[in-house]
């Protein structure tokens, strides 16, 4: 490879300043910040290698590394008190857990099930974090759960997985009665199908995943939609998209960033 | 008789043109499509994101990785890729530069969409973040605290709940 011309050296400048006032006292170089340089997905990648601990301490630093933090330290939550949830049938209400995370790792499809969860959310007085999924079916309703939710009066952020079929409004009565707590809700699928109450919704920040198996599942209509959205609705701060493998492929953020 | 490499030109935004064989030059996926898109050309290829001093870093990489296979696309690499903050003996001592030619780095990998690069660049800044506290953080990183005493206790007691017990 050919060499490119060296630059013109600033040593050579500084060398001579220093010769040239030797009495004069060095003035102090003002450290710089650089990590701010990053935009934020790329602060994303950097706390996408970080564990649980240091990501937290991360994003005690300023506000901005905590607004970078937030949606990673929901995607992973802790379960107090709880060894075990994937196998859901384990969980004994007798036990009255008092989680404030609660991650249901396997997809509600009964209703004695959903009925199930509702209960526990009507046992839990702390709960701050909820990722749920359900399948609907002909044979189940989210009525009570939904209801529960609602009720959940702590509940910081929610992560939901629920697609229902045209003419059925529940998910967005969810969205319309959330607890004015939520600050995160997480629409794993379904989004486009309450799009009248994400318009109204008081939620700062939104993030919502795209059924596509493609690295960069945007299209322009996506665009156009997320656009539109942040544009009507002043509450909204920050709206991220994931691809289906969870990975932040899109970002959208009111407001200036904080240096 | 091997044919030499082909060369191409680029053009960094201080105007400098640097001519790199296009095997090197095409571990940039930006630079291999604009390659793709514009053909046999004798123009420089314009980089008006990247400084020649950082250039030179990235291109000291690329020579060094230019006979790795190119990063799979499919997500098992992907997910392998972000799962290990490991990073190669040569890739360290390569990145043992000041803050500002790391991050420099880092956005012009991102720009040249040099995942590898990339990747070693975020593990890097995340290699020194780890096991500092936040104050240890806003040194290293010189980083104002915004956050009001109230606003601090109050994260760090809605943080206990996640925190490794």
């Amino acid at each position: 490879m050919i060499q490119p011309p060296s630059t013109p050296s600033k040593q050579i400048k500084r060398r001579y300043d220093l010769q040239d006032s030797p009495t004069k006292p060095k003035s102090k170089r003002k450290k710089e910040c650089h990590i701010h340089k990053l935009p934020d997905e790329l602060l994303d990648m950097v706390v996408l290698n970080l564990d649980r601990r240091t990501l937290l301490r991360f994003g005690r630093v300023c506000r901005n590394f905590q607004n970078i933090i937030l949606p990673h330290v929901y995607k992973r939550p802790s379960i107090n008190s709880l060894e075990f949830l994937p196998p859901f049938h384990s969980v004994v209400l007798e036990y009255q857990l008092q989680c404030e995370s609660l991650d249901i790792d396997v997809m509600l499809e009964d209703q004695r099930d959903l009925d199930m969860v509702a209960g526990l959310l009507n046992s839990q007085r702390n709960l701050k974090h909820l990722s749920i999924s359900i399948n609907k079916t002909n044979l189940n309703t989210p009525n009570d759960l939904f209801k529960s939710i609602s009720d959940s009066n702590k509940l910081v952020s929610l992560s939901v997985f629920y697609e229902e079929d045209e003419g059925h409004n529940l998910l967005s009565r969810l969205i319309d009665n959330l607890p004015p707590s939520i600050k995160l809700l997480s629409l794993l699928s379904g989004w486009y199908s309450v799009w009248n109450s994400l318009l109204e919704t008081q939620i700062e920040h939104l993030r919502f995943r795209i059924w596509n198996e493609e690295d960069n599942p945007i299209r322009p209509y996506h665009l156009q939609r997320f656009n539109s959205l942040i544009n009507a609705n002043d509450k909204v701060s920050k709206i991220e998209i994931e691809t289906i493998n969870q990975y932040l492929c899109g970002f959208y953020q009111r407001g200036d960033k904080i240096n | 008789m091997a044919q030499p490499p082909t060369k191409v030109i680029l053009l960094t935004s201080d105007n400098e043109e640097f001519q790199v064989d296009k095997d090197i030059a095409e571990r940039s996926v930006l630079i291999k499509n604009m390659l793709e898109d514009i053909g046999e050309s004798e123009h420089p290829i314009p980089l008006p994101n990247v400084t020649s001093n950082v250039f030179k870093k990235v291109l000291e990489y690329c020579d060094h990785h230019r006979n790795d296979p190119l990063p799979s696309t499919d997500d098992n690499s992907d997910e392998q890729r972000k799962r290990t903050t490991d990073i190669n003996e040569w890739d360290q001592k390569f990145i043992q530069v000041d803050q500002e030619m790391l991050f420099e780095i880092i956005l012009a990998a991102n720009y040249l969409d040099i995942k590898p690069l990339l990747d070693v660049g975020c593990k890097t800044v995340a290699n020194m973040i780890k096991g500092k506290t936040p104050e240890e953080i806003r040194k290293l990183f010189n980083i104002q605290n915004d956050f009001t005493p109230e606003e601090e206790a109050q994260i760090r007691k809605e943080n206990e709940w996640a925190e490794d017990r």
